[in-house]
């Protein structure tokens, strides 16, 4: 089950489970270098006006997470991540939200693997309903900054995106700017 | 370019451009198949490529790879990924699909093989 909301409307012990989940996935087992807070990855986008997809299990344990923030006020691409435009102009509006801290990765899923990150079902559900959670906000796109396997789900979810320039290889690994539109997608 | 993102270009401005490699990679969770009686082995990876020139087009592709004795070979596998939306001679756009399709004969006609092959050599071995 996904649901949705800002860190006002969820549930507080929902909220402390994304930050514990967020640093299970990007920092424990990706490896990312990201501020921790009482056990909990959150940085200077977790804001009262940022908004929450979570994936919870039969037993309430989280599966998959994701986060949107307007364009028009900071944001992850905007803010640290800018060359991935490559001279382009940033998104700067209220049409035009971010898609960021993208995963899906079920640590209770016997057999899986902690590194398949876009590869199962719960990350189709979680990006249909961030998708549709963005629509409803009044975005028009999403941009996306990711590592470029997020491509092969959003092809298997049939949403139509495509890139807002080259990767940049950070750490060994391609990450990209991506934008997916909402309005062929809703 | 405007601000959908997209570089726009007609097949024949594509073809008379040249790619650049920039990475490629083994898939960490590559698939390992091999049938009763099969001496194949496949392995699955990513390719990245953009423009030589000022125009930052970028293009990548999933690949296989398969080795029966000595000699290996990567197929290109599923649609490739850009920020191009290929155009008419009258600077029309093709449309998302018809740009993938086009994309995928000219990737297929493109000799990609020996660079991607020396990179994960260099990379992995």
């Amino acid at each position: 089950m996904v649901i949705t909301g800002s860190e006002l409307a969820l549930p507080q012990e929902v909220y402390r489970k994304i930050g514990r989940y967020r640093q299970k996935v990007f920092v424990e087992t990706l490896g990312w270098d990201l501020p921790i807070r009482d056990g909990m990855e959150l940085d200077q986008f977790d804001r009262p006006d940022t908004l929450y997809m979570v994936s919870q299990d039969d037993d309430g344990a989280v599966n998959g997470c994701a986060r949107l923030l307007p364009t028009h006020r900071p944001y992850l691409l905007g803010e640290v991540f800018p060359e991935l435009m490559h001279g382009q102009p940033l998104p700067c509006s209220p049409d035009v939200w971010e898609l960021s801290r993208f995963a899906a990765v079920d640590f209770n899923a016997r057999g899986g693997s902690a590194l398949a990150q876009f590869s199962s079902g719960i990350a189709v559900q979680l990006l249909r309903q961030a998708i549709k959670c963005a629509a409803a906000q009044g975005a028009k796109r999403l941009i996306t900054v990711s590592p470029i396997g997020i491509e092969r789900l959003l092809r298997h979810t049939g949403v139509h995106a495509h890139r807002a320039g080259p990767p940049t290889i950070v750490d060994g690994h391609p990450i990209f700017a991506c934008w997916i539109e909402v309005n062929d997608a809703h | 370019m405007p601000d959908t993102g997209y570089i726009y270009l007609t097949v024949d401005e594509l073809c008379a451009g040249a790619l650049v490699h920039l990475i490629s990679g083994v898939d960490a969770q590559g698939t390992l198949a091999t049938a009763p009686g099969a001496v194949a082995t496949q392995i699955t990876g990513y390719t990245e490529w953009v423009s030589a020139g000022g125009r930052l087009l970028t293009i990548g592709w999933d690949w296989q790879m398969t080795a029966a004795g000595d000699s290996v070979h990567l197929h290109r596998i599923g649609a490739p990924s850009s920020n191009l939306m290929l155009q008419s001679r009258a600077r029309r756009d093709l449309g998302h699909i018809r740009t993938v399709e086009l994309l995928k004969q000219y990737l297929d006609g493109f000799n990609w093989q020996p660079a991607t092959l020396g990179h994960i050599a260099a990379r992995y071995g």
